[in-house]
């Protein structure tokens, strides 16, 4: 699946992945980390979703459960996919600022 | 949610994806519910819907998606009126709220009830939650909406753990939260004082012993400004009484002479009109 179907799947898996850019989580973490930094609640159903398609995809990885949380990790090729992707909401951010800007002038 | 309802909720999902993350789901699902974070029934009905779409992803290469894909709508929509006639009794078994008293539950020192969690978050010396207050008991007298005054607990409130259910330890007056098997006595006092004929005096320690005085038959606030005085909570009971002048008191409860820890909560039977 890669980039395309990540953005695809809307913003959710990109928060996943941001979240998982700062270190393994397991899903109740990773749920209130989304949440601090990008105000979006995700669901326990909805996270899971998300995360079977990135491990289905190679993007992320399931680590050890400890008890009965269970971790997951990003990927290399999971930060790959991120960094292009944010790379190109940056790109599309600035074009967008800048017409703003221009509009407002 | 119990295993049955969460089997049954799940069962939407493709088999190899249940197969895989049913477990984990159904850990992280608890501990949502533990954490109040979620109503079973939300939780029941969100995770319906991302079996759904789990579903008809996995129908994409099936020759026969498009019978597939009603059926699973069909069962979605019937599970979802199942949910919504209380089918499972879900409706009924909203998770009480919890957590800090929201800033803007506070306006010019005065408590919007409404707003105020079902459960409050009691914190410790130590910046952290200890675990929670019943609002009930916190705002014994006050009604959802109700505009009340700042509040402090003049008794000593029960604290229970995140799941609402199991007792951690209580709020000591003075002292703050203290936990099973500790004794208040131990624990450091916030010092607070009284005023009295114009001169600031110390209210002493839980710590520190005090003997109840005999106030019986005094003029009620006279009689509860010398309780309060010294640093006792005075919890006031209205009787009638044809024996005792109405507004004066007519007993205490534990009796004058008894010594009781300080800032302890003694009960003053107050004499009300006959009719």
């Amino acid at each position: 699946m890669a980039a395309n179907e990540v953005r695809g799947s809307s913003d959710r898996s990109v928060l996943v992945l941001t979240s998982l850019a700062g270190g393994p989580k397991h899903g109740y973490a990773l749920i209130q980390d989304v949440r601090e930094f990008a105000g979006v609640r995700l669901g326990p159903g909805t996270l899971y979703g998300c995360l079977s398609k990135l491990e289905a995809a190679g993007l992320v990885e399931a680590l050890p459960a400890e008890a009965r949380r269970h971790p997951y990790r990003i990927t290399t090729s999971g930060l790959e996919v991120l960094r292009r992707q944010l790379s190109e909401s940056a790109r599309i951010a600035e074009i967008g600022l800048d017409r703003i800007a221009g509009a407002m002038t | 949610m119990s295993r049955r309802l969460f089997a049954l909720v799940t069962a939407l999902y493709p088999r190899a994806w249940r197969e895989r993350y049913a477990e984990e789901l159904s850990d992280l699902c608890q501990e949502f519910v533990d954490a109040g974070e979620t109503t079973r029934l939300h939780l029941a009905l969100t995770i319906l819907l991302a079996a759904a779409v789990e579903r008809l992803r996995s129908l994409r290469s099936s020759r026969h998606r498009v019978l597939l894909a009603s059926s699973t709508m069909l069962v979605v929509a019937l599970a979802a009126v199942t949910f919504a006639t209380n089918g499972f009794g879900l409706l009924v078994s909203a998770l009480p709220t919890k957590g800090p008293v929201p800033n803007d539950a506070i306006v010019n020192g005065q408590t919007d009830i409404s707003k105020v969690p079902d459960f409050v978050a009691a914190v410790g010396k130590d910046g952290k939650i200890v675990g929670y207050l019943p609002k009930a008991d916190l705002f014994p007298a006050a009604t959802s909406g109700t505009h009340v005054g700042p509040q402090t607990p003049f008794e000593v409130q029960p604290v229970y753990a995140s799941d609402l259910k199991t007792l951690v330890g209580h709020f000591y007056p003075g002292v703050g939260f203290v936990p099973l098997d500790v004794s208040p006595s131990t624990q450091s006092c916030v010092p607070e004082s009284t005023v009295a004929n114009g001169q600031s005096q110390a209210i002493p320690c839980p710590g520190v012993a005090q003997t109840i005085p005999n106030v019986v038959g005094m003029y009620t606030p006279t009689g509860v400004a010398k309780l309060s005085g010294m640093g006792l909570s005075v919890q006031i009971v209205t009787l009638r009484s044809s024996s005792v002048t109405p507004g004066h008191i007519v007993s205490i409860l534990p009796i004058a002479g008894t010594t009781v820890a300080a800032r302890s909560v003694v009960t003053v039977d107050i004499s009300a009109n006959v009719s």
